[in-house]
């Protein structure tokens, strides 16, 4: 690719109209979320450990000015029953997007629409931003525990295409293990090869998974709230969406089957083509009401 | 995928009542890839929106949703009732009244968005005193109403002004070529991720495989295409693309989903010695060439055809239709192919169809044309697209696309198209 062509390219990318909510700044972003400006992840500590492994020395981190690194909920991580030790192994960092990203949704969890689109480009990491979002709601939900909040803390519901609910779990093994779980809601345990995915495959039937649900996930322990059940669409509605005959659409949250109501939104017709009608079709109008 | 088979119709039957069993169970749902659930008018999007709590919530819903997708308007800008509707609750409807009052003058004119600063306090508390969001914007009856509202000429009046007001409410969209300041510095976000490489690989089959190939698809596949019914073990093997979405069986919409089929055909080459004769001629062929062999024994060329690329300049003009056939089909799999599926088709007793083929040429399209006369088959071809002097040279200078209907002689009209 020359540089011309890689110069037209991001005109084209620019010049693509993009309407888009407001993302708090990036400093603001890592100030709400307590992350590290320089590093951005949740996982400050291991973050520091894995450094410290690789460059076997002292921790560069502490030195930047405006960094302010810090384990963030001493308390959770007190209260956390699974640390997993991450010595040298991959730890996520953010990027700076990502960072507002999540410091949105988060925002938008806390609005009274209660959560959001995200529409970014492929590739940019959208699961990584709902997955950080997912944690630091945990998090929150550890403290607000600490201080006597009482919930209700529920678990969350990913549904995603097929060929995804793999990728999701992968992404919150690789990176997400050592406080969420993911467990799948996807085929049965006989079909699965993979001995990590089966034993976090749960039962195939809604009965048998809303007992799980009630037993596993109570709403008084905040530890609900780290748990993720990953599904399919059709897998999803085909198991939970249960159908009964009677009442019009009355389940339908949504009637969709009402034609839009278009005379209120009616809007008077320009005077002008108005005008232009009445004189050409005036002798008709005579015509037809004698 | 066994489920999205099994789920059959996803269509919302308006005469039943639906619930789901995890109803109030989770407290957030992440929708990945969310432009599945754009029309909400579908089973899927009712399992979602049915696993808010049913109870009425005063202050903050229970629960929370989150739609991810990277192409949030696939089709349209009317895409976006259903995502609407996944966030809709009729509690959100607070200044119902008043605003329903403004619709007269404009409904969606005012757009201003509050910023961060104007929601919170400064130690991070929502302000509800406040909070001045038009939530009354994101019912979804309100948006469908606004975005489908026509003046005389039939232009939506409302769309673009509806989707400016709505979407900065809900969707946060950064592309490659967006920019955000870190530390300091301006970062553009595509130049922070790995680019992508698309590569085109063209496969060339050698005869022997096209047709060991299109008998095993069209043996897959042959009830299906025909009567409706699943396909069978054998043909479940291939991943016809665009094939997938619901099997109800010859009631439903099998003769559109069949398309998947042509498509497959189209994307292969066809294999007829035309480009050899129109070599032979000699010279570079003008299009009343073609239209003066296309009318020449009024059998749509083949005569000729037969003529030029015979392989015994002795041997005489075909005798009947069927030995012409044959002699057409002689080094293209593809036609094989095809005379099956449209005898299929066409000629089935109980269920026959008429079935609609698109070229993107000319000359293809005059092979099959040609081909399905011999075969006896009624084609109606649809006259050149507006612009389009000569039949053969539509599609060659402007690249527009052709179709032809075909359809046994002697049922035309008899049956309902499929």
């Amino acid at each position: 690719m020359t540089s011309e062509e890689r110069d037209d390219y991001w005109k084209t990318q620019s010049s693509l109209s993009t309407v888009s909510a407001t993302t708090p700044t990036y400093a603001d972003a890592c100030d709400t979320l307590g992350y590290s400006r320089l590093h951005p992840t949740p996982f400050a500590s291991e973050w520091r450990n894995s450094q410290a492994a690789v460059e076997t020395g002292p921790v560069p981190a502490a030195t930047g000015a405006d960094d302010e690194d810090r384990p963030r909920n001493p308390e959770a991580d007190d209260a956390t029953p699974i640390v997993a030790e991450k010595q040298g192994a991959e730890v996520l960092l953010l990027n700076g997007w990502q960072v507002t990203g999540v410091a949105w949704a988060i925002r938008q969890e806390n609005l009274p629409i209660r959560g959001g689109m995200i529409a970014d480009d492929c590739g940019t990491g959208k699961t990584v931003i709902m997955l950080t979002v997912i944690l630091e709601q945990y998090r929150t939900a550890l403290v607000d525990h600490a201080q006597g909040g009482t919930g209700p803390w529920k678990p969350t519901l990913v549904i995603a295409p097929p060929h995804v609910v793999d990728v999701w779990f992968q992404e919150v093994q690789r990176f997400f293990s050592s406080e969420l779980e993911i467990w799948r809601f996807y085929e049965t345990k006989d079909k699965v090869t993979n001995a990590t995915m089966k034993a976090r495959t749960l039962p195939s039937t809604a009965t048998a998974l809303v007992h799980w649900l009630d037993d596993k996930c109570p709403p008084d322990s905040p530890r609900s709230c780290a748990k993720i059940i990953v599904t399919a669409y059709e897998t999803f509605t085909l198991r939970t969406l249960m159908e009964k005959a009677g009442g019009k659409a009355k389940g339908m949250s949504v009637d969709y089957s009402l034609a839009p109501d278009y005379s209120l939104l009616a809007r008077p017709r320009p005077p002008a083509v108005c005008s232009v009608l009445t004189a050409a079709g005036s002798e008709t109008g005579q015509a037809s009401s004698r | 995928m066994d489920d999205e088979e099994a789920l059959g119709s996803n269509e919302l039957d308006p005469s039943k009542e639906y619930h789901s069993l995890l109803n109030s169970k989770v407290g957030r749902v992440v929708l990945d890839e969310a432009h599945k659930i754009r029309n909400p008018q579908t089973k899927v999007a009712e399992a979602v929106r049915q696993l808010m709590p049913k109870k009425p919530q005063t202050g903050l819903a229970e629960m929370v949703i989150h739609l991810i997708t990277a192409t949030p308007m696939m089709n349209r800008g009317a895409d976006f009732v259903g995502y609407l509707s996944m966030f809709w609750r009729d509690e959100l409807d607070v200044d119902a009244a008043e605003s329903y009052g403004d619709f007269e003058f404009d409904p969606y004119d005012e757009t201003h968005v509050p910023e961060h600063s104007d929601i919170y306090r400064p130690g991070g508390r929502l302000d509800f005193g406040r909070y001045q969001l038009p939530l009354w914007r994101l019912n979804p009856s309100t948006f469908w109403a606004a975005m489908n509202t026509k003046d005389a000429e039939g232009r939506c009046l409302h769309a673009y002004k509806t989707l400016r007001a709505v979407i900065p409410i809900i969707m946060l969209r950064r592309t490659q070529a967006s920019v955000l300041r870190v530390n300091g510095q301006w970062v553009r976000i595509g130049d922070s991720i790995p680019p992508y490489r698309i590569c085109t690989v063209e496969l060339q089959w050698d005869n022997a495989v096209q047709f060991v190939e299109y008998n095993r698809l069209f043996q897959g596949y042959v009830e299906y295409l025909t009567s409706g019914k699943p396909p069978t073990e054998r043909g479940r093997r291939f991943v016809v693309p665009g094939f997938g979405q619901g099997r109800r069986g010859v009631t439903g919409n099998a003769g559109t989903r069949s398309f998947g089929i042509y498509r497959i055909l189209t994307i292969m080459t066809f294999n007829l010695g035309l480009h050899a004769m129109l070599m032979r001629t000699g010279r570079r062929n003008l299009v009343a060439d073609v239209h003066q062999w296309y009318d020449k024994f009024a059998d749509k060329g083949m005569s000729y055809y037969f003529d030029l690329t015979k392989p015994d300049r002795t041997l005489p003009l075909y005798a009947d239709r069927f030995t012409m056939a044959l002699y057409l089909c002689k080094d293209s799999p593809k036609l094989k192919y095809l005379a099956k599926l449209m005898g299929e088709i066409c000629l089935d007793e109980k269920n026959a169809r008429r079935a609609i083929i698109f070229s993107d040429g000319p000359m293809p399209l005059w092979n099959i044309e040609g081909f399905l006369s011999v075969r006896a088959q009624t084609i109606v071809s649809p006259p050149p697209l507006a612009g389009c002097t000569d039949r053969v040279g539509c599609g060659v200078e402007s690249g527009l696309y052709r179709g032809l209907v075909a359809q046994q002689p002697g049922r035309f009209g008899a049956q309902a198209a499929d």
